[in-house]
């Protein structure tokens, strides 16, 4: 919200106060400061106020004239082309030689064969406001001779106002605040509509629908107003330097009036309201407005229309309509002044796309007082300036609502001055805290005579401040007159039993810092996905979470697996010539379990590529499924835990999590234990083709679950006594048929020993697939915790371990 | 012999001891001089041959000559010895070409927004804070009504949350949380107070991708709540962190604002690390870039999770990581901490 600190300080009647003082105290006062923009006086001491004394056709040009000037003592006359000139105005003069306000040097010109000794300007060439539409027209409160920088000397800031605070939407709620910081006070007449009613005129016809729709209607009807009238020029100036165009008398009025008290009327042209009323109501479905924007509106039900008998008038708190609009020749019109439900204002413009000062200011809400004030305003300012008489009148308003707002003013605040003074951290003394809020207009009751004895205080705010309710709003209002520079720093105690290092964070610390120590680089992505990459998960429509009101398509679901994304960085980063790529993510995916929303932590790794790192010794290390599957088993290591791994799903429930569909994948489960049932991680080759993926090489991906490995890692570590003796080695080659994997051998080699109470090691040394069965060589370091094993023993351990083999069809191969 | 003589041979030795080229040279050099039979060993000899006062001079000047000359042949055979060490190490090594290029680890970066989340956790750990957590899908009546945000506020519409496509609840409809706040909530119904907590979160909102904005982003929220905290608590507390996050020099400064579910609401403002305070495009010539909002716990809200205000008060605020990132490594758009290209993530 603009304002002008040349308006502020006349509120104020403080002239020579500093400007740059007045924005530090309405910063203080809470109101952010977008921008400052001041008045360029060297221009305007330069800029003349003249007399035209009269007015001569261009010999030679239709479209110009020669203007006599006087400044009061020297004469001059210059070339003007602008079509407001008339013989007798008072406008501004530069002379040649000197500057506008684009910088341009006024030179001594010839025009069309006459010479023209500077120029007359417009508010545009002299930097006070955007208009360029014709030469400035004083009025007779400018002194002839004197320069425009008197009247000028003006300051412009941008302030952003609080969702809440709809008091302070004009320069009359911002000065009483200012006026309280500098010990100053504001001389205001008491107005009330009170007047107005007991002119006992007929009443206005007003009929509001719902009072869901509108608390209160002012409706002023003023006959034989004139809107040709020329309005005095600090009207003009005020609102085009906040940012409103000059349109008439009557509408500049109006919106001066809501600058000034910060409540929006609108001016209806009585003569066009069907049989003369006014509703409000809702819009029908489908009924259109041509807004004053020239835009045409098509309106929806839960927007609020003012109408007469026919058709909208006025799109409710946001925009006028033509077809009620003042002209020219207007002679009838009704003031409008009402309070409308702000959040349809809010929905109804975000809709329509409308911003207007009206709707700024209506969406914050409106007060009570504030709504008659304006009204008032309106009327006075309009008989004084376009003549007039009222002749009809009406205040509708809710009743209902009306007691609510002053019931709560009638039981007031319990203030406890101690408690805000500990809570503040300062001393809140009886006699300033009285002050303050009488001077907010509140009234105070105090319960004992001597003055400092009152600590708890009964306090009544005004009407037009709802947003004090509490204790705390009193607090605020209290830290924001003293200034929040004032508050002392203060740490609180450590009041928590105990503090340690969270459980979650070590967990999640310990399995990037792994991971990037394995070369994995961290990424984030967004939780959210298009359809199509939710795809990629076994009966996903089942599982998925769908955004009511999606942004847009592109992210239209919550993601129910980490691979669409991980799989998209990848692609990016190959694009971008970066190679190998590891990546890898530590973030939530959602499904639907049965009835329940999961959302949970998983860890997702892809991997890409060559590693070259020992490129010049020609052993090139390729980042492949067993890469992955190193990562992933050193991790669960890491973590201290136990797994078996299957290439089949053997898990003995239905696996609940979302699962990438074996159509892209062929995947490997890590799970806890023989029994399957608990799964701990997935390691996928991806088939490129399935998903049209254009990448050389191939592509692998892992998803390791975090939440549930977090569960079963045991945090309680202890210690198990060393081996006291060696292990013994032994090479073993076996030729396996084809059907049998080496996990199946592995898991027999393993259990084998277990059952004989023997640690041991098995190492693939060696391995070459065949036509229709494969070769393999095992490295098995074998120990008994209690003794050493001699060559003997371990024979025959060997021999049964083969035995055990042939079993199997998996025979011994010889040298 | 005189004074001359002598001067010329010192000269002499110390220009043969400069040319030699090893150990071998300085040992002819030593021989030569010192020796049995050397030049010096000469001089000393004739030293009985000269009149007693000149002898006392002469005597003088030759033993300081030979302190000083003595000296620097153990500087040059010192010397010899250090280069004579190197060159036989280079010699049993030499199989191994040492300047080949070392082991190209592939490298692992956290990422930059992980790495903040991390600073910033910690500082508030040493200030006493635990973490705590809330999940991202949430019920309307915890995000907004708890939080006294009221059923016609701007924030509730539809094109400023995301709500799901699920039943509603007898909480209210089922959204992404568009702020960390209601983890606040679900801690004060689950705990009493003292509560001290940090609750940190991926949030969501309404809005179109551009260089100021996303859809998604990531909140660290804060909430004290006790007998007699204080709104300078609160000051501290915030000041504290921005001199240990960005440094020990910076100005703050706290701003009136406007939350509904704190009362009095304040923002707090960093000097401009762009143009430290002299203004500049970044701060629009104010010298202060906003950094967080906060303010004290509003007495509803404390209704709400049935505590009572005066008995009890509390300070809340809340950051967000990606804007102390932008901060931090003057990143001007925020969308390139979910590109994920290796080549922005790598420089952190």
């Amino acid at each position: 919200m603009k304002l002008s600190l040349l308006w502020l300080k006349e509120i104020l009647n403080v002239n020579n106060f500093p400007d740059d003082k007045i924005i530090d105290i309405i910063e203080q006062l809470g109101y952010e400061i977008e921008s400052v923009e001041r008045k360029d006086s060297d221009v305007l001491s330069k800029v003349k106020v003249v007399k035209v004394v009269s007015v001569e056709k261009h010999p030679n040009a239709d479209k110009l004239v020669l203007c006599k000037l006087t400044d009061g003592k020297t004469e001059n006359v210059v070339v003007c082309g602008a079509p407001n000139v008339y013989q007798g105005m008072l406008s501004a003069y530069v002379s040649a030689g000197d500057k506008l306000a684009d910088g341009r040097i006024v030179e001594p010109k010839k025009i069309r064969g006459i010479i023209s000794n500077g120029m007359l300007c417009s508010a545009k060439e002299l930097g006070l406001y955007d208009d360029h539409s014709g030469i400035l027209d004083l009025d007779t409160s400018f002194v002839l001779g004197s320069t425009l920088d008197r009247y000028f000397n003006d300051v412009i800031i941008d302030i952003a106002t609080p969702a809440n605070r709809y008091n302070c939407l004009g320069h009359l709620g911002i000065a009483k605040e200012v006026a309280i910081k500098i010990n100053h006070e504001i001389k205001t007449e008491p107005q009330t509509i009170l007047s107005f009613e007991n002119k006992k005129l007929p009443f206005f016809d007003v009929k509001i629908v719902s009072t869901e729709l509108c608390k209160r209607y002012i409706a002023i009807q003023v006959n034989n107003v004139n809107n040709k009238t020329r309005l005095p020029f600090f009207i003009t100036y005020r609102i085009n330097v906040l940012g409103i165009r000059s349109i008439s008398p009557l509408v500049d009025i109006s919106n001066y009036v809501m600058l000034e008290v910060g409540h929006s009327v609108h001016i209806f042209d009585y003569d066009k309201l069907k049989n003369g009323k006014i509703i409000v109501r809702n819009a029908n479905k489908g009924e259109t407005i041509l807004a004053l924007d020239g835009k045409e509106y098509i309106l929806a039900e839960d927007m609020i229309v003012i109408a007469d008998d026919t058709a909208p008038v006025a799109i409710a708190g946001i925009i006028g309509g033509k077809n009620s609009c003042v002209d020219d020749n207007t002679r009838n019109i009704v003031i409008e002044s009402a309070l409308f439900n702000r959040s349809k204002i809010r929905i109804t413009k975000k809709q329509l796309g409308i911003n207007t000062e009206a709707s700024y200011r209506f969406e914050r809400g409106s007060g009570w007082n504030l709504c008659e004030l304006a009204a008032i305003k309106t009327y006075n300012m309009i008989t004084k300036y376009c003549g007039g008489e009222m002749c009809r009148f009406s205040d509708e308003k809710d009743l209902n609502y009306y007691t609510t707002l002053t019931s709560f003013q009638q039981n007031g605040i319990r203030v406890n001055l101690d408690f805000l003074s500990s809570f503040l951290g300062f001393n809140v003394d009886t006699k300033s805290f009285i002050d303050l809020f009488q001077a907010l207009g509140s009234e105070v009751k105090l319960s004992s005579e001597n003055m400092d004895m009152n600590r708890v205080i009964l306090l009544l705010p005004p009407l037009d401040r709802q947003d004090i309710k509490f204790q705390a709003d009193v607090a605020e209002e209290i830290a924001r007159f003293t200034g929040y520079d004032c508050i002392a720093e203060t740490l609180p105690p450590n009041v928590l039993k105990y503090i340690r290092k969270n459980d979650v964070e070590k967990f999640y610390n310990q399995i990037l810092n792994y991971l990037t120590a394995m070369g994995f680089n961290q990424v984030i992505n967004y939780t959210l996905c298009s359809t199509k990459e939710n795809e990629v998960i076994i009966n996903n429509e089942e599982k998925k979470i769908n955004i009511l009101n999606p942004v847009s398509n592109e992210y239209s679901e919550l993601r129910l697996s980490l691979f669409s994304s991980l799989l998209k960085n990848l692609v990016l980063n190959y694009n971008n010539q970066t190679e190998p790529i590891a990546l890898t993510e530590l973030g939530k995916v959602f499904y639907k379990q049965n009835a329940k929303l999961v959302e949970e932590y998983q860890i997702g790794l892809i991997i890409y590529g060559e590693l070259s790192w020992l490129g010049w010794k020609h052993k090139v290390i390729e980042y492949d499924f067993y890469y992955l599957c190193g990562v992933v088993e050193k991790l669960l290591k890491t973590l201290g835990l136990e797994y078996v791994k299957s290439v089949e799903n053997v898990s003995t429930q239905e696996i609940v999590k979302p699962k990438l569909h074996p159509e892209f994948v062929n995947s490997l489960v890590y799970y806890f234990d023989v029994s399957c049932s608990k799964i701990l991680a997935q390691i996928f080759e991806i088939k490129k083709e399935k998903l049209k993926l254009k990448l050389p090489k191939p592509v692998f991906y892992g998803e390791v679950y975090i939440e549930d490995i977090k569960a079963l890692v045991n945090k309680e570590k202890a210690f198990t006594m060393l081996p006291k003796y060696p292990y013994i080695l032994r090479d073993l080659c076996f030729i396996v048929p084809e059907n049998i994997t080496y996990q199946k051998i592995d898991n027999i080699i393993s259990s084998y020993f277990k059952n004989k109470n023997l640690d041991n090691q098995i190492v693939l040394s060696d391995y070459h697939k065949k036509e229709n069965f494969t070769t393999i060589t095992i490295t098995l370091k074998i120990r008994d915790r209690n003794k050493t094993l001699t060559d003997e023993e371990t024979n025959c351990i060997i021999a049964q371990l083969i035995d055990e083999l042939k079993h199997y069809r998996i025979q011994l191969r010889e040298k | 012999m005189n004074k001359d003589k002598i001067l010329q041979v010192k000269q002499q030795c110390l220009t043969a001891l400069k040319q030699a080229k090893s150990i071998n040279d300085i040992e002819k050099v030593r021989v030569k001089y010192f020796g049995r039979k050397g030049i010096i060993k000469d001089l000393f000899n004739q030293l009985k041959n000269l009149p007693l006062e000149e002898r006392k001079i002469i005597g003088k000047l030759l033993n300081d000559i030979v302190n000083e000359i003595e000296q620097i042949f153990q500087q040059k055979v010192e010397s010899f010895k250090i280069k004579v060490d190197n060159s036989q190490v280079r010699k049993e090594r030499s199989i191994l070409e040492l300047s080949l290029p070392g082991v190209d680890f592939p490298l692992g970066k956290k990422h930059p927004l992980q790495q903040v989340y991390e600073e910033i956790i910690e500082i508030f750990s040493y200030l006493g804070f635990d973490i705590k957590y809330g999940p991202e899908i949430e019920f309307e009546d915890y995000n907004f009504t708890m939080l006294n945000i009221p059923f016609d506020h701007p924030a509730r519409d539809m094109q400023d949350t995301l709500y799901l496509s699920l039943p509603e609840t007898d909480r209210g409809k089922m959204l992404l949380r568009t702020h960390t706040s209601p983890v606040q909530i679900r801690v004060m119904l689950n705990e009493k107070p003292p509560i001290k907590a940090i609750m940190p979160g991926r949030v969501y909102r309404h809005e179109n991708l551009d260089a100021a904005h996303l859809f998604n982003f990531h909140q660290i929220e804060g909430l004290m709540v006790d007998k007699g905290v204080k709104l300078s608590d609160l000051k501290g507390v915030l000041t504290y962190f921005v001199r240990s996050f960005f440094s020990l020099e910076i100005k703050s400064r706290f701003r009136q604002s406007y939350f509904p579910f704190t009362e009095p609401s304040l923002e707090m403002d960093i000097q401009c690390l762009v143009c430290r305070g002299n203004g500049c495009s970044v701060c629009k010539n104010t010298g202060f870039v906003e950094v967080l909002g906060c303010g004290m716990v509003h007495p509803q809200v404390l209704y709400n999770v049935g505590l009572g205000y005066e008995e009890y008060t509390g300070f809340a605020f809340g950051l967000g990581v990606e804007r102390f990132a932008m901060l931090k490594y003057k990143i001007e758009d925020i969308r390139m901490f979910y590109e994920n290209d290796l080549r922005f993530i790598q420089q952190f």
